[in-house]
């Protein structure tokens, strides 16, 4: 029998202490732990709104208008000044983090998960499923995107839970385009092969040997769909089909700022910034993740 | 004994998209015994890791039959199949593609013994185990595939076949990424592997160095045929087909010059998508004569008793064992 092979410098390879070294990578990405932090406390922001809330954000209040009908400015009795209504715009902004956060996540975490089971799918087993499922994701990405959830959110009727639906039905095809493709090829690679052909099952195997594989692609789609599930949600506030007015979403608050931001530019700065540090905070906190989950990533120390 | 492996007129097509049927292997015939190693030797394109995969179903055979452990497994299905690729395993060339980037060596190791149905109380020992034969130390286990060096990461995929208890591994080009030192290294560890536990392999390789050391009978293909198959000693010393003769001329002899002129093989291998009618090697044979364009020479038992496919080796005189399978 051969000796083993001692290298020797090798040996103090890195303990499995997950937590701790998530931790520890995390203390050394400051970007990171900022966004972190940030997308905590806009969780507790949406969270504890009717707490934190100075004010109703459905109500019009006379001194929330000027004598001659303007919002009023930041400062006073309304920390980030009214909007056009005489409405808090700080309250408003809570209880908007509320609507925007639950459909950012929820509408892309859905379409997410379908796009990678459905591209998976299609991917590893091609065939007849893969071209019932290509034809469908060409039928619908070929549709212009606004026209379609206006459509579907009309039939229905526009609410939260529809919002987040129509979204989560159209961008799960994104996805599934992507991972059927990355699917294709990584079935050809030779660890799959060399796995099944000791015998392992397939589920086993698309589980353990395909799905981490997609993990950096999925987080990078993830966090970037949370921007763009917000956006979406904004321009069908503008079209009067997202969340049903009187009640706020960033998005909504940024479509009625646009008109009057010369006059009072307080109404696009405070949901931009809220709408940017989010999609920020998921990009950089997305990428941390990546990398913590990439095992051939180089230690950064 | 009785062979473990026996191959019997394996053809393997595959259509393009274009029309027609590429011959990838096209009748091939060979057996392997318990501890034997056959060597498969030919070209880039003449079949060699088709007739690999086929016999692990990653391909599927378009005719012939594959018996491995005394049985058919050509159309195994379902559980069955699963059950027969643990007799079969294999290495594959590529040491950096072959295991999971993304798995710790030990997970990759462990899954063997999870196909075989060790209970997880005894799959740590049996990854320590495993390692230990292929002689690595225990630790490695919770490295990841980049951490090792080419010939550690082949260790790895063998402890990997070992791990499912195989009775035969092929092993497709499994050291020709290696480089020299490495390579014998592996090549003594297959050999000390294949005595401790009665293993037979199909040894794949282009270099014919390699296959002096590993092989105790060497088969050598054209064009998805067998031109020759005989023990490494007639076939490396006294090649009868002028194929098998140009290749082995085409090996390096270390102090060079000085043997004389060389039996150089002019031009490319051809097309397996169009092989040439007759015998597939006429367009580069020297000996190349009418009868060898129209009429392609079946794999016969030759005078002296070698088995070979050329017209101008003189048949054994007929009789009973004339035609072979080899």
């Amino acid at each position: 029998m051969t000796a083993p092979i001692e290298v020797p410098g090798l040996e103090t390879a890195p303990p499995r202490r997950p937590l701790r070294q998530a931790w520890r990578s995390l203390l050394r990405d400051i970007p990171a732990l900022i966004s972190i932090v940030a997308l905590i406390l806009l969780a507790l922001a949406a969270l504890l709104a009717p707490v934190l809330a100075p004010h109703d954000p459905l109500r019009t209040y006379a001194e929330g208008l000027t004598d001659q009908g303007a919002p009023v400015a930041p400062g006073g009795g309304f920390p980030l000044g009214t909007d056009p209504n005489g409405r808090d715009v700080l309250s408003r902004l809570l209880y908007g983090a509320r609507v925007s956060l639950t459909i950012g996540v929820f509408a892309n975490g859905l379409a997410t998960l379908v796009g990678v089971a459905v591209g998976i799918t299609a991917g590893y087993f091609g065939g007849r499923v893969d071209t019932v499922v290509s034809r469908i994701t060409d039928v619908v990405m070929s549709f212009p995107i606004l026209l379609f959830c206006v459509a579907l959110i009309t039939v229905t009727g526009p609410s939260q839970r529809n919002v987040v639906l129509v979204i989560a039905l159209i961008y799960w095809t994104y996805l599934a385009r992507i991972i059927r493709g990355m699917v294709l090829s990584l079935r050809e690679r030779e660890f799959v092969t060399a796995t099944r052909t000791l015998g392992v099952s397939t589920v086993r195997i698309l589980f353990r040997h395909i799905l981490p594989h997609l993990v950096p692609a999925i987080i990078v789609y993830a966090t970037l769909g949370v921007a763009s599930s917000i956006l979406i949600e904004s321009s069908l506030s503008f079209l009067g089909v997202g969340v049903p007015v009187p009640e706020a979403s960033w998005g909504q608050m940024i479509d009625d700022g646009r008109k009057y931001y010369e006059a009072a530019p307080w109404l696009l700065f405070a949901p931009g910034v809220c709408l940017i540090v989010t999609v920020l905070a998921f990009n950089l906190a997305g990428d941390w993740l990546r990398d913590l989950l990439d095992p051939t990533a180089p230690e950064r120390r | 004994m009785s062979p473990v492996v026996e191959v019997e007129d394996l053809k393997v097509y595959f259509g393009r998209r274009r029309g027609g049927t590429v011959k990838s292997v096209d009748g091939v015939s060979f057996d392997i015994a318990p501890g034997e190693t056959l060597g498969l030797a030919g070209e880039s394109g003449s079949g060699k890791s088709t007739i690999a995969r086929a016999l692990l179903r990653i391909n599927e055979p378009t005719s012939g039959r594959v018996v491995i452990g005394g049985r058919d497994v050509t159309k195994l299905r379902g559980a069955a199949l699963k059950a027969f690729r643990r007799q079969t395993q294999m290495v594959y060339q590529d040491p950096y593609d072959s295991l999971d980037p993304r798995m710790r060596i030990g997970a990759t190791v462990e899954e063997a013994l999870l196909v075989r149905g060790v209970p997880a109380s005894r799959r740590a020992a049996g990854v320590r185990e495993l390692l230990d034969r292929v002689g690595l130390p225990a630790s490695y286990a919770r490295r990841y595939p980049h951490e090792l060096s080419g010939g550690q990461r082949q260790r790895i995929s063998i402890a990997r076949a070992l791990g499912v208890d195989p009775a035969v591994i092929v092993c497709d080009e499994a050291v020709s990424a290696l480089d020299v030192s490495v390579r014998a290294q592996i090549l003594n560890l297959l050999k000390d592997l294949q005595e401790e536990a009665g293993l037979a392999y199909l040894f794949i390789s282009h270099d014919l160095s390699t296959m002096r050391f590993a092989a105790d009978r060497v088969a050598v293909m054209y064009l998805g045929r067998l031109v020759e198959i005989g023990t490494r000693d007639q076939v490396f010393t006294a090649p009868r087909h002028p194929y098998t003769r140009a290749l082995l001329a085409a090996v390096p002899v270390p102090g060079g010059r000085g043997r004389g002129p060389r039996a150089r093989l002019a031009g490319e291998p051809p097309s397996p998508a169009d092989p040439p009618a007759g015998c597939a090697f006429h367009p580069r044979c020297p000996l190349a004569a009418a009868e060898c364009v129209t009429t392609r020479p079946e794999l016969r038992r030759k005078d002296d008793g070698r088995i070979t496919a050329c017209h101008f080796v003189p048949d054994a005189p007929t009789g009973p064992g004339s035609e072979v399978t080899a």
